[in-house]
């Protein structure tokens, strides 16, 4: 946990731009909800290699998102219920459901399904919400955060000066 | 500053980024297609020697993209029982696959060819074994031995042995009767009179009979003498009734079981006749004799192919049910089911192509589509068909076509038919027992069949044999005799006709050598059926007189107590009711007769005395 605030602070203290962050955020989202072993797990990983993103910010998030979908799980199955049994998508479902990658995907399941839903419907406000929080965060918070007792004593800590030094900053 | 600059100024995407990417999939995937050849390699050869327990050698394994396949160059298999020859091998063969397919778990190979396939080829240099021999058990040879020993006209010890005979069933039955009915007559005996009781009626008879009778009071004292005796001999007289009802009941069941026993020889002969050819030695069949090798060899080859398949269509089910019992446990999620327009099995060769090689050098074409254990997925039948490929240019020809269909519960049917056309059949020996060798030295083979497999098989094949020519040695009449037949046959028909389970099938063969062997058989052996019938015959009636005369002694004990029982029964018709109460009548008469003389006497008496008083005057 404290290596995670550590990872916060020291990406959002750092000069690494906002929508890497950003990118970084939404892509941890991706992942959370719908694992590594997927074609969107496949795309997010290439797009990991492409794109200029923080990948601390990544890993860290990856889990806790992991850790949200376990909790939004009766949510995700709910919507993916209703659109998987939806009557007027099942001519549209049954002709997906013929090709291969939505089979490998296992989206007749309505769980997988309502996790893909929800997390491609998360995206963009994920990223945007994020991009707009750190820019806030910077201009008007972060002189003020680091006053905080809590986070000097965070930022002398062994963990903090550990991550830093892995991270070469 | 400036640097902080530069870094600020990066642009999301990252090339660099990109090149790892690249050079991680490309080196993957040459890493893939390299290595995956050897690998494969490695591991299928390893996985035969295992399972086989012999050296395996494969050339080389290579793997195709587009369409993705697998190639196998060069495999031969050493036979693990000769280390000289090889199980089989083939050139080539190779199988393209659907990778989609494969990666939702399902092997669905588009074409499986095999180039060819020989069986038993000598090896340049010997194979090594890699586990023990296996021990191989014959249990197939009994039926053979059956047929063989079929020819022999069996003793009549042999034939008394084998037969269930009711004449030993009913002689010891007899016994059991005897036993039983004699405990019950000797039972009821102990309530027959004595000797004691009837010389007693007798004294007490006569005492009756001379007794005097002077007055009433006598009368009344003798009536109730007689009362009590009449009581008395009734009783003996009821006992002596139940004894004799127990006697017929008794003598029924002894007559009865006498009456069954004095039949049995009888119903023995006619069973001994029903379950052998002492009639009609026609009904031996020489085909069964000379072909039933043959056939017996190929339902023992098809069990244990049925055997060896039948593990992996039953793990197919395991497999299923396990699968859903996995997806019960799944408490997230649920899957939706969608018509899905191409459904496949766990695994399914579309199309298969095998040339083969067999051991006497003919090519065999074996093809089959939709090869696969669950017909059910795609309802549709798997079809297989093998055809001879004539290089020759000959008019040879051998064509077998079928089907077969395994359904949601694993049972597995099938039907088919094969024709066959101008096949030279030169030096195959039929009979190589101690009593006769058989060759056919030359013919040509025509015929039909065909086969249907529902829970058990139904067969039916037709052989027709042309230009015949047989030779052969033997070294007793029989052999000599039908050695002497067969040699003259230059054509004959075979029907062959298979049914039932594979384990014990019923095998019918029949054929029109039979008719041309019997007529020459049923004159040499008909004397010896006759000489067998007239000992076996007699061997039933020794048994039976044997039986009649262990219980001789005890049935003239019986017959002597009916004889007993009658003169207990005269003795009491002596004392019979009548008789009692006409002495009593007697008696009575007696007294009454008495009395009255008395009564007239005293009247007399009393008048004389009158008329002697009345007359006095007279002078009377």
């Amino acid at each position: 946990m404290i290596t995670l605030i550590a990872k916060f602070l020291s990406a959002l203290n750092s000069e690494t731009r906002p929508s890497q962050i950003a990118m970084a955020i939404a892509l941890a989202l991706l992942i959370g909800f719908n694992g590594v072993v997927s074609l969107i797990g496949l795309l997010v990983i290439i797009l990991l290699f492409v794109l200029r993103v923080n990948l601390s910010i990544f890993l860290a998030l990856s889990a806790v998102f992991t850790v949200l979908s376990f909790v939004l799980s009766p949510l995700s199955n709910m919507l993916g219920e209703s659109l998987l049994t939806s009557a007027s998508l099942t001519e549209f479902w049954t002709s997906l459901y013929q090709t291969y990658w939505f089979r490998l995907e296992t989206l007749n399941n309505t769980l997988n399904m309502g996790n893909l839903v929800l997390s491609i419907l998360l995206f963009l406000p994920t990223y945007f919400f994020s991009h707009w929080l750190i820019v806030k965060y910077r201009h008007s918070m972060m002189d003020y955060v680091n006053k905080f007792k809590v986070v000097q004593t965070l930022k002398a800590s062994k963990f903090y000066r550990m991550y830093l030094t892995v991270n070469g900053q | 500053m400036t640097e902080q600059t530069t870094k600020k100024q990066l642009g999301m995407f990252r090339l660099s980024g990109a090149g790892v990417l690249a050079l991680v999939v490309g080196g993957t995937a040459a890493a893939g297609y390299f290595g995956a050849g050897p690998i494969t390699k490695s591991i299928l050869s390893s996985s035969l020697e295992k399972a086989i327990g012999a050296e395996n050698n494969i050339e080389s394994v290579q793997y195709q993209l587009q369409p993705f396949g697998i190639k196998i160059n060069g495999l031969q298999q050493t036979d693990p029982d000769n280390l000289s020859q090889n199980l089989f091998e083939f050139k080539q063969a190779s199988a393209s696959l659907n990778v989609w397919e494969l990666m939702l778990g399902q092997v669905l190979i588009e074409e499986l060819k095999v180039d060819s396939l020989t069986f038993n080829t000598e090896r340049t240099t010997a194979g090594e074994l890699y586990v023990p021999e296996a021990v191989h058990t014959e249990d197939s040879t009994s039926t053979i031995s059956d047929f063989k020993n079929s020819i022999k006209v069996p003793s009549k010890d042999e034939l008394l042995a084998k037969a269930d005979l009711i004449t030993e069933k009913k002689a010891k039955q007899l016994q059991t009767v005897w036993t039983s009915e004699k405990e019950n007559v000797e039972q009821s005996l102990k309530n027959l009179p004595s000797k004691d009781s009837l010389k007693k009626y007798e004294t007490q008879w006569q005492a009756i009979q001379n007794s005097e009778i002077k007055s009433l009071e006598d009368l009344e004292a003798l009536k109730a003498k007689i009362k009590q005796l009449k009581a008395d001999i009734s009783k003996d007289k009821e006992a002596v009734a139940q004894i004799k009802s127990q006697y017929k009941t008794s003598k029924s069941n002894l007559d009865t079981a006498y009456s069954e026993l004095k039949a049995a020889p009888a119903q023995d002969w006619s069973n001994i006749k029903e379950q052998l050819p002492i009639d009609d030695p026609s009904a031996l069949a020489i085909s069964k004799l000379l072909f039933g090798d043959e056939i017996t060899g190929y339902i023992t080859k098809a069990e244990e192919i049925y055997k060896t398949l039948k593990p992996f269509i039953d793990a197919n089910r395991e497999a299923k049910e396990q699968d859903k019992l996995s997806a019960d446990l799944l408490t997230q999620g649920r899957d939706i089911d969608f018509t899905l327009v191409e459904k496949w099995p766990s695994w399914m060769v579309k199309s298969l192509l095998i040339d083969v090689i067999a051991p006497d050098g003919k090519a065999y074409r074996v093809e089959g589509n939709e090869i696969n254990v669950e017909s059910y997925v795609r309802n549709k039948p798997s079809l297989y068909s093998v055809n001879l490929v004539n290089m020759d240019g000959s008019e040879e020809s051998f064509e077998l076509s079928g089907q077969y269909f395994v359904d949601k519960a694993s049972e597995f049917t099938s039907k088919g038919k094969w024709q066959l056309k101008n096949m030279a059949v030169d030096g195959k020996s039929l009979s190589k027992n101690k009593q006769m060798s058989l060759t056919m030295d030359q013919s040509l083979l025509n015929g039909d069949g065909t086969f249907a497999w529902q829970d058990k098989l139904e067969s039916n094949h037709k052989l027709k044999f042309k230009n015949v020519k047989m030779s052969g040695e033997g070294d007793s009449q029989l052999a000599n005799l039908t050695l002497d037949t067969l040699t003259k046959v230059s054509s004959f028909n075979l029907d062959i006709g298979v049914k039932g389970s594979l384990s014990s099938p019923s095998v019918s063969i029949s054929s029109d050598l039979d008719n041309q062997l019997n007529s020459a058989f049923k004159e040499q052996v008909s004397e010896r059926w006759d000489a067998l019938q007239v000992e076996t015959k007699q061997a039933l009636k020794d048994k039976l007189t044997a039986s009649l005369n262990s219980n001789s002694g005890n049935l003239e004990k019986f017959e002597s107590l009916k004889a007993k029982l009658d003169n207990a029964e005269e003795e009491f018709k002596k004392y019979g009711k009548e008789q009692l109460d006409k002495l009593i009548s007697d008696k009575k008469e007696a007294l009454e007769k008495k009395l009255k003389d008395k009564a007239e006497q005293e009247l007399k008496d009393k008048l004389k005395d009158k008329l002697k008083g009345k007359f006095k005057g007279f002078g009377i």
